[in-house]
């Protein structure tokens, strides 16, 4: 059965890349543009893995991260941050909280994708 | 009222004075001392008030009305400067453990023993008839109570054993021997003697507040009812006349100086209110709180002056007595005889006090230099010269009121009771010049002191004392103009033919100018010796100096030797206490033979003058300290090199408080720099982010079209549709993050013209057309006919007008309607306002949009993002053409952004000014 | 070291408020009062001279209030 990824992003552009690449790799994809929306997504249905990213309207990443890990029935949800910042705390501060793993932007395709199959055990 | 009990009651109230003394002083050996008391040392200040006072100001009131008042008014003023002058001198006295006023100028003008001797018999000349004065008043008073109304115009002179006023000048003696001359030390406090006289200050102060109330209120129908009677009598009217006053202004400002001289140096007040102080303190509440007990106590002297004069008419009653024959006239004995006492105790107070003041100047500046010269007689080495001194004080006590009392069988009936106390007034006025002159003036000099007390004093004896004594009948050759005939310029009540003043004025005037002159002339032309230039120093700047400086021995001496000439003066207990006590601050132990530290032998001189005077200590020092004194040289190092230090300390406080400041400078300027560090990183870091985004989609999608997989050409052609539009944006954020710093850095390659507003408004419109047109949203605009002259850099505000108007069109959908462009000329202002019907800003966030990269958190999804810079960038624009940018929205109803420019022709377009706005 | 450093205004208000008095009491001003005039049926004169009397008490005890200065115990 195909995996689930939510691609969560305020901006439709990168939006629409992501969207594109995982769905190439044979992912089911959901999007969302905000924090809030993404985590009601999140707890009707859990995906299998997010990637989130930081710096969004309503909630942003950390605080989506954050709310995930503390759940329980999300809690073993796989996330990847995007950072944009480029900043070394940016990126501890999102592992800290419980992330798997991050991607700075602007990203190489490949990586992402590498990325997502490895945690998702491809 | 029999007459025993009369003859009774001021024995019994001796009797409990006594009491009062002997537990004062028991408490004060068991360290609960009454003393230590802010109320305690004003009530003992207040045996100021004499039986002069109780008696004789109503005497004086009645001739002249309010004069009296002066003696009163003067004390008053010098009350207001004591926290400057007496604390200055309580000070002195201390750390120099001066015991009386001639010791005080003795140590003053280098230990001079002549002066101290000067100085003292002044004193003693001076305060005797004072002391007579009182005795006189004891008997006086005594006689109108036991033969009312027979005598009641002055004492009986009956036999000597039967004279009252002998005895009580006996109980008296008995008094000051047992609670003045207990201890050698003259530095002791005598707890005893202060606590009764403070006693006795309530006893006086109640006595006269009763009789004043029963002759206003009772006997009489209050102050007014008196003033109206007084009035109605023609003989009488001169006394409540203002205009007579006798000796007219001069005297009346003269009387007041005189008083504010003798609050300050009249023995007795040195005693309590220097050589008693126990703490500098009690000054704050005696300030005040002795000037109102002279009010107090002043309250009813006219009405009981006016009471006397309606009540007794012509009837042969002394004014002076009017106190005591009043209630006496009345019946009213019980009233009487308390009124007798409340004179008793005013008179007894003095005597006691100024008896013990003046006993320990005799023995310590007079007697004791003397007698130290004879030390070595087999007599006084047997019976010690510590026991000899308590003799000799006793002995000294029982001589002064036999003085006393001697001057008042001698003029008895000469005078009333005012003049006596004048006369010693103007005798301790002596005083001031050498103590004041000498604790602010460093050059006042030995010989100027010594010319100036002995100049004054000569004129006092010449114009006051003797014509005072002596009945100018009695002098040879006396004529009613002079004291030789011919000689008219030696009139001693017009000198040197000044006339137009009173005896006392004329007095007070020639004795004070001789006295100042001579000392400040004299001054001015001698040398002064070392110790004495010491002295001075010490005197003047004693609050800049600490107790130690007070230095002059270097160290020839054993602390055996030492010991040993403490112990003849203080007894071997204290001595070797005092030792001790020394070597236990030290932290060393000391040794009989040992040289004994330069410390320990001014603290021994020091303790030595405590007990006989600062003249002799000085001898008896050098008499054992071997080799010199410390030379003057030395001293003055030791003097200058605390000066020095305090001038360093000074400095360095002043640094120390410059440092504090340039820190707090310093620090708030790090803050800043720390802040802007912070608002450049978070710049830097904001800039990053926007960059990123569009180079991230930028990216992907060019690394997905590479790829070449699974595209077909609709998304091939969308994708790349992105990422033209993304670089478009990457693009303009790189031209705005541009313009924004060439903006920040200033006016820099701007250029100032006058321009008409309507001219820009017309290029951004005409720039942004297709902007509109892409949009499908209209833009209605209006402009005014006439001119808006600004100045201004044209291609800046084109930017501004562009960049509000595609604000305003990136937040309005068509369908709701056009944005709106209004131009208006105001007062002194243009105002450009853009409209726009998009989904307005919320309150809190309408002062933050101005903000660099702020963005709006709450921004519907798919709305177009700028780069957070434009309103920033209005905002500076703005800024920099002196101008105001405001924003005005209702939320869901669209934002109005105001732009408002000076007119041009105002101060600001003056460009040499515009460095503030940077 | 000097106590005056609690206060550093105290001694010139005191000096200020000792001559203020001293031309109170004195001639000429008193020269002002010295008529008939009555006031409370007493003369203006004794009125005066009680008040600014009282007026000068009240100012010393003001002037020298306790500070908020360390109180300084004992002798020096």
């Amino acid at each position: 059965m195909a995996k689930t990824v939510l691609i969560v992003d305020d901006e439709p552009n990168i939006l629409l890349s992501l969207e594109f690449l995982m769905k190439q790799s044979g992912y089911v994809v959901q999007t969302a543009e905000n924090g809030e929306q993404a985590l009601e997504m999140i707890r009707q249905a859990p995906p299998d893995l997010v990637l989130l990213d930081v710096m969004m309207p309503r909630k942003d990443g950390f605080q989506v991260c954050q709310e995930i890990r503390q759940e329980h029935d999300t809690g073993s949800v796989r996330i990847i941050m995007l950072t944009a910042k480029g900043r070394h705390s940016e990126q501890e501060t999102g592992l800290g909280l419980g992330a798997d793993d991050y991607v700075t932007k602007p990203f190489s395709t490949q990586d992402v994708v590498h990325k997502v199959q490895r945690l998702l055990g491809d | 009222m029999p007459q025993w009990a009369i003859l009774l009651t001021p024995f019994l109230y001796l009797g409990l004075l006594f009491a009062i003394a002997y537990w004062a002083d028991l408490r004060a050996r068991s360290s609960r001392s009454l003393v230590n008391n802010p109320y305690v040392y004003t009530l003992s200040i207040a045996v100021y008030c004499t039986a002069w006072t109780f008696y004789g100001s109503v005497g004086r009131a009645t001739q002249d009305g309010v004069t009296f008042l002066t003696i009163y008014l003067g004390p008053t003023l010098a009350a207001v400067l004591w926290w400057v002058v007496l604390r200055k001198i309580i000070r002195i006295a201390h750390i120099h453990r001066i015991t009386s006023i001639a010791d005080f100028i003795a140590s003053r003008y280098g230990k001079s023993m002549l002066l101290g001797g000067l100085a003292t018999f002044i004193a003693v000349v001076g305060i005797t008839p004072y002391i007579a004065l009182q005795l006189k008043a004891v008997s006086a008073s005594f006689d109108v109570l036991l033969y009312y109304p027979e005598a009641t115009t002055g004492a009986a002179t009956g036999g000597l054993l039967e004279d009252k006023a002998l005895w009580v000048a006996a109980v008296l003696a008995l008094f000051a021997i047992l609670f003045g001359t207990r201890h050698v030390d003259a530095t002791e406090r005598l707890e005893g003697m202060v606590v009764a006289v403070a006693f006795e200050s309530i006893v006086k102060l109640i006595a006269f507040l009763s009789v004043g109330i029963f002759v206003t209120y009772i006997l009489f129908n209050g102050p007014m009812d008196l003033v109206d009677r007084v009035a109605a009598e023609p003989a009488m009217r001169e006394m409540l006349n203002p205009s007579g006053l006798p000796g007219g202004y001069t005297s009346w400002v003269a009387m007041i100086v005189l008083s504010m001289a003798a609050i300050l140096f009249l023995p007795r007040q040195f005693q309590v209110t220097v050589v008693e102080n126990v703490n500098e303190d009690h000054l704050r509440t005696a300030a005040w709180l002795f000037p109102l007990y002279l009010l107090l106590i002043n309250l009813f002297v006219l009405p009981i002056a006016m009471a006397g004069l309606i009540y007794f008419g012509d009837a042969p009653v002394d004014p002076d007595n009017y106190v005591l024959a009043l209630p006496l006239a009345e019946g009213r004995e019980l009233l009487a005889l308390f009124v007798y006492l409340g004179g008793f105790s005013a008179a007894t107070g003095m005597v006691i006090v100024a008896s013990i003041a003046l006993a320990i100047m005799v023995s310590n500046d007079l007697v004791m230099p003397t007698l130290l010269r004879f030390r070595h007689m087999p007599l006084i080495e047997r019976i010690g010269l510590r026991r000899l001194i308590v003799y000799l004080r006793r002995l000294i006590l029982i001589l002064l009121l036999m003085l006393g009392y001697t001057y008042f069988r001698l003029t008895a009936d000469a005078f009333a009771l005012v003049s006596i106390g004048l006369i010693s007034f103007v005798a301790v006025a002596q005083f001031a010049p050498p103590i004041l002159l000498g604790m602010y003036w460093k050059g006042a000099s030995r010989a100027g002191a010594l010319i100036g007390l002995t100049g004054g004093f000569i004129i006092w004896l010449y114009t006051l004392f003797i014509p005072s004594l002596v009945d100018p009948a009695w002098l040879p050759g006396m004529t009613p103009d002079g004291l030789f005939e011919g000689l008219h310029l030696l009139n001693p009540q017009a000198l040197f033919g000044l006339t137009g003043l009173d005896a006392i004025t004329h007095a007070l005037f020639w004795s004070m100018l001789f006295n100042i002159g001579g000392m400040v002339l004299v001054s001015l032309f001698t040398r002064q010796s070392n110790i004495e230039r010491i002295q001075a120093a010490l005197f003047v700047d004693v609050f800049e100096r600490s107790e130690r400086d007070a230095r002059f021995w270097q160290g020839t001496a054993t602390v055996g030797d030492l010991e040993a000439l403490l112990a003849r003066f203080t007894g071997e207990h204290e001595a070797a206490e005092a030792i001790r006590d020394y070597a236990r601050r030290q932290g060393a132990p000391l040794e009989p033979n040992q040289e004994a530290p330069p410390d320990l032998i001014n603290q021994s001189e020091r303790i030595l003058t405590g007990h006989i005077g600062s003249a002799s200590a000085r001898v008896m020092m050098s008499s054992i300290v071997k080799g010199e004194a410390l030379t003057f040289e030395g001293v003055m190092e030791i003097l200058d090199a605390t000066s020095r230090a305090i001038e360093y300390s000074r400095r360095l406080e002043q640094k120390s408080r410059e440092l504090e400041l340039a820190t707090a400078e310093l620090r708030a300027a790090n803050q800043r720099l720390t802040e802007l560090d912070r608002l450049k990183d978070e710049f830097v870091s904001m800039v990053s982010h926007e960059l990123r985004t569009p180079l991230t989609s930028i990216r992907a999608f060019g690394e997905i079209l590479l790829s070449g997989k699974d595209i077909n050409p609709d998304q091939q052609r969308e994708f790349m549709q992105v990422i033209v539009k993304e670089s478009e944006r990457l693009t303009r954020l790189i031209n705005q993050v541009l313009d924004l710093s060439r903006i920040e850095s200033g006016w820099g390659d701007w250029q100032l013209k006058d321009l008409d507003l309507r001219g820009v408004v017309e290029d951004a419109v005409s720039a942004t057309s297709q902007l509109f047109t892409d949009r499908g949203v209209t833009l209605e605009w209006r402009q005014p006919d006439q001119e808006c002259p600004i100045k201004g850099d044209s291609d800046r505000l084109i930017q501004l007008v562009i960049n509000l108007l595609s604000n305003a069109v990136k937040f309005t959908q068509p369908e709701r309607g056009p944005v709106h462009l209004t131009l208006q000329p105001l007062d002194t202002m243009v105002e450009l306002q853009v409209r726009d019907s998009g989904p307005g800003i919320p309150t809190q966030e309408q002062q933050r949009i101005f903000e660099k990269f702020h963005q709006i958190s709450d921004q519907q999804a798919g709305k177009p993002k700028g780069s957070g810079l434009g309103l920033a960038i209005c905002k500076r624009i703005v800024d920099l053409h002196w101008g105001t940018l405001d924003v005005e929205s209702v939320p869901g109803e669209g934002a109005t952004f105001i732009v408002r420019l000076p007119l041009a022709g105002g101060d600001h377009c003056d460009i040499s000014r515009d460095t503030e706005h940077r | 070291m000097s106590a005056t450093r609690g206060q550093p205004r105290r001694r010139e208000r005191l000096i200020a408020l000792a001559i203020i008095g001293f031309l109170l009491l004195n001639y000429p001003l008193l020269a002002i009062f010295a008529t008939d005039i009555r006031v409370l049926g007493l003369p203006l004169l004794w009125v005066y001279l009680f008040a600014a009397w009282v007026l000068i008490i009240a100012c010393t005890g003001f002037l020298l209030r306790r500070g908020r200065g360390p109180r300084q115990d004992g002798q020096p």
